[in-house]
């Protein structure tokens, strides 16, 4: 990482050096550098993405007892590459009647909001992406700009002028937010016991003998770990909550009458939600990027590796559930939601308040 | 099985081979009446269709009360439904046919008395061109709302030229395939 | 002051296929909706029909016996056996009692392999798209056994008038007791992975209400009605070929919900197993065919044969003039009755109800158009 920051603040200083030369603002550098660093967190999702949805492909493939992609590349590793490929070289389709504007905002509103989340993620010790960004709100801000995400997934469902996609878009507005309560509930709990909403704060929190110091280990924080990934599994639309997108009953809910580029980026951004809740997750209970091997790490395995091991092994989970369980009816849902989550998740920050106060 | 060959509904078909609780229930209703293979068979004319399906559903100590399926043939000048009764849940059949005229096929409709009567009928108007007054819902129902003539009749002509045919330009004249067809039982037949 | 901000609310039609990943084939249901309830569920057919009978009326009688596997393609030998046997009574014709065993042997395995599809799909429907390839996995044993004897794997073409295509190959009956020893525990694991599920339960139960009473004026027959707690089997209440010798039961559930419905075919493929295993132990030696006029012409006459069919009662009804082909052939589709109380079963369902109750019914399209 030091030789990652000498690269940078060389790069830096020359590009101060050209603008002096030509006349040039540094506010210019500063755009730049930000600039930077989005494709860099861009291309780094993507790449994410990719992976894993590969994997998603092949664990789904064991599951099933096939064996998922196999034919391009060695154990079809190529494959969501090229099926990315194709999506963005293929036609876009605007059906008749639909609004043009909505259509195409939807998809890119969607796709934004799930990049924006991976801004203040803790990689690193010292590879916050933005250094200044350890946000003192961090978590406050993820759980916000993934609520954007709805705003997107109503455009493209109202815009698309099908009935399908009205109703997949109405149900996932009012499944995010019926569960974006009892997540926020389970998070404050979190919250409460790191006292501070600085994602880095949280993982610094955690710091023990090897992974004893970690969230998941505390048994009063055990009732917010299943809250939220209960409630964040419904976030991300996932199985058995994946009623905005049910095929079997709406055909393929609010992304129904998308095709190509504007349907890849639903796609990339909805497994790209899926793996903020593993990073969040493992930032909040599994101890983000914190080695279970000592601190430092004896190996020098950087914390990212650590972080995303941590992250995979989540997402690992969520698709076991994906792959297993049958998917619940609306009605439940929200039952679910507000007679069950809600209630349990006052009572968890009920006993993280008098477990930190008292004990 | 191979006993008891289905009676030949011919001429010589008379009431009386019916069981008499059947005969006092159906009297003046129906034209001739036989004991068949599965159970008793009986021949009726439209006016008396309802009446006699009614009879037979409610009227007798064990009634015939499970319609299963309902069936139209085409009986050269006139037009046939056939209605298959059974005994509730057994083996013991009553078959009910009734012939309507070719050039005025009205029925009455038997949805009255079972609800499976709706698909089937609107399945024979649809076939035979019968029409079943008095059904709820006369739409066609296998074939398209525009579709016109009646497929399962004997004289049903295959349109040269329809938007719903795919034309094959290699078959395009439909003489030819019917030729070929013709060809093949010649065949069958040496 | 008074303001009044009351939000309009319209019902919204909707149409449900023929395009529609669920409806199992081209069927249309025009849906009325209220919010996320079910208002009203008008199903429109006839996208499938190939005029099956009227094609019966231009083909000889053996020409016409690929034709009925592929009115029901999920219950190719059950169709042949209905046809066949319908034949033969209009012949007289009594076929040879291990060819008898050999057609429920065959009924039964398309019974076992077409409630297998039911369970994929219903699995699908419902969301849990992993038993769908679990069901098939076993599904593809029993179309290897069906290849070893009918050299076919969808479309049979195995029963002839009069007998069989041939013999079963000499493996055969090891192949089928192997698939045996092993099929009952993979019911078991369908039961723990789909039909214990407590999601899956609160999608099935109390889901999709049909009565008894419904059940008989709607002619409903087969795994539906039993579901209604009626026992009637056509296996057990006309029975034919060699069921009178073989011992079953007919499993019957009370609730009347998709779940009954379920049970029910749960239970029949453990049943269904066990017919098999005795007509394994029965099958006796001897011809499979018996000898049939190679031009098959009929007296004048009519006959009505029928069997249980995995989604009811499936009967063939042929009119002969005396010539080689029929006058009149007519099939009496369980499917096309079933779906037609399916709107009854859809009162005061929610959206996600359509597709687990349509599934629950388990129709064939070309069993329902024809």
């Amino acid at each position: 990482m030091s030789l990652l920051s000498q690269i940078s603040n060389w790069l830096r200083l020359t590009a101060e050096g050209l603008c002096q030369r030509w006349g040039i603002p540094l506010l210019f550098v500063d755009l730049l550098a930000w600039m930077v660093a989005v494709a860099v967190i861009i291309g780094l999702v993507l790449l994410i993405v990719l992976i894993f949805v590969y994997l998603e492909r092949k664990v789904s493939g064991y599951i099933q007892t096939r064996l998922g992609p196999m034919r391009v590349g060695p154990i079809g590793i190529f494959q969501t590459a090229m099926d990315a490929l194709k999506l963005l070289i293929k036609e876009d389709i605007v059906p008749r009647g639909a609004d043009k504007i909505l259509h195409t905002l939807g998809p890119i509103l969607f796709f934004v909001a799930a990049m924006l989340g991976y801004v203040v993620i803790p990689w690193d010790d010292k590879a916050i992406i933005a250094k200044y960004v350890d946000l003192n709100i961090g978590i406050l801000y993820v759980t916000a700009v993934g609520s954007v995400g709805i705003i997107g997934i109503i455009m493209g469902g109202w815009g698309s002028n099908n009935k399908w996609s009205l109703l997949g878009a109405i149900r996932s507005a009012a499944q995010m937010i019926s569960y974006e309560v009892p997540m926020l509930l389970a998070i404050i709990c979190v919250v409460m016991q790191a006292e501070s909403m600085s994602l880095g704060r949280i993982v610094t929190g955690q710091q023990g003998a090897y992974l004893s110091g970690w969230y998941c280990w505390r048994p009063w924080l055990w009732l917010p770990l299943i809250l939220f990934f209960i409630a964040a599994t419904a976030e991300v639309n996932r199985v058995p909550f994946d009623i905005p997108e049910a095929e079997s009953e709406l055909v393929a809910g609010y992304h129904t009458e998308y095709s190509g580029m504007k349907f890849a980026l639903f796609f990339l951004a909805e497994y790209a939600n899926v793996f903020v809740v593993g990073l969040i997750g493992a930032t909040l209970f599994f101890g983000g990027w914190l080695s279970p091997l000592g601190h430092p790490d004896p190996l020098h395995i950087p914390g990212f590796f650590w972080l995303m091991a941590k992250a995979f092994a989540i997402v690992i989970f969520l698709m076991w559930i994906r792959w297993t369980l049958p998917r619940l009816r609306v009605d439940q849902l929200m039952a679910l939601a507000w007679k069950l989550l809600l209630p349990a998740g006052f009572l968890a920050i009920f006993i993280v308040a008098v477990v930190l106060l008292y004990i | 099985m191979s006993a008891d060959q289905p009676p030949e509904h011919d001429e010589d078909i008379s009431k009386e081979a019916l069981p008499p609780e059947l005969q006092q229930a159906l009297a003046g209703l129906i034209t001739a009446g036989a004991l068949g293979p599965e159970g008793v068979e009986m021949i009726t004319t439209p006016e008396h269709i309802i009446a006699t399906l009614t009879a037979l559903a409610r009227q007798i100590d064990q009634p015939y009360d499970m319609l299963t399926d309902m069936c139209g043939v085409d009986q050269g000048d006139e037009l046939q439904v056939v209605y298959r009764l059974y005994r509730r849940y057994s083996a013991e059949a009553a078959v009910v046919k009734v012939t309507v005229p070719r050039s005025a096929p009205r029925l009455p409709t038997a949805t009255g008395l079972w609800a499976l009567a709706n698909w089937a009928e609107r399945e024979i108007a649809d076939m035979f061109g019968t029409t079943f007054e008095g059904h709820p819902d006369p739409r066609p129902l296998l074939l398209p709302d525009d579709f016109a003539g009646s497929p399962l009749r004997k004289d049903y002509e295959y349109p040269k030229d329809h938007p719903y045919l795919c034309r094959d330009p290699a078959r395009e004249d439909l003489g030819l395939v019917s030729q070929s067809a013709s060809r093949s039982e010649a065949n069958q037949a040496g | 002051m008074t303001t009044e901000t009351r939000t309009r609310t319209e019902e919204l039609t909707i149409n449900m296929g023929p395009q529609h990943p669920s409806t199992h084939g081209v069927l249309r249901l025009v849906v009325t909706l209220d919010g996320e309830r079910v208002v009203q569920v008008i199903p429109d057919i006839g996208y499938l029909h190939s005029s099956m009978e009227k094609i019966a009326e231009r083909l000889t009688y053996q020409q016409y016996l690929p034709y009925a596997d592929r009115y029901d393609y999920l219950n190719a030998m059950g169709n042949e056996l209905a046809y066949v046997m319908a034949v033969e009574k209009l012949l007289g014709i009594e076929p040879t009692p291990r060819c008898q065993f050999i057609r429920v042997m065959m009924a039964e395995m398309n019974r076992i392999a077409s409630h297998l599809v039911y369970f994929a799909t219903l699995g699908n429907d419902v969301g849990a798209v992993s038993v769908f390839l679990y069901c098939f996995r076993e599904r593809e044993a029993i179309l290897d056994l069906f290849e070893a004897a009918s050299g076919q794997r969808l479309l049979y073409h195995y029963l002839r008038i009069g007998g069989l295509r041939n013999d079963l190959p000499d493996d055969f009956c090891a192949g089928l007791g192997h698939f045996l020893s092993y099929f009952p525990s993979r019911i078991d694991e369908y039961d723990k992975l789909l039909t214990k599920n407590r999601i899956f339960r609160s999608r099935m139960e109390g889901v999709g209400h049909f009565s008894a009473e419904d059940a008989l004026s709607y002619g409903v027959t087969g795994p539906c009605l039993r579901g209604c707690g009626t026992d009637y089997d056509i296996r057990r209440a006309d029975p034919y070929c060699v069921y009178p010798q073989l011992d079953f039961t007919v499993p019957t559930f009370e609730e009347c919900d998709a779940m009954a419905r379920h049970l029910v075919r749960q239970e029949e493929m453990r049943q269904s197993v066990r017919i098999l295993q005795q007509c394994l132990e029965m099958l006796p030696e001897g011809d499979v065919s018996v000898k049939v006029p190679r031009r098959i012409k009929p007296d004048p006459g009519e006959a009505y044969a029928r069997v249980e069919s995995p989604r009811g009662e499936l009967g063939c009804y042929i009119v002969s003039d005396g010539s080689e082909k029929p006058y009149r052939l007519h099939w009496r589709a369980p499917s096309f009755y079933n779906l037609q109380a399916y709107p009854v079963m859809c009162k005061d369902a929610w959206v996600a109800d359509l597709v687990a109750i349509l599934g629950s019914v388990d129709i064939v399209l070309g069993d329902v158009d024809r």
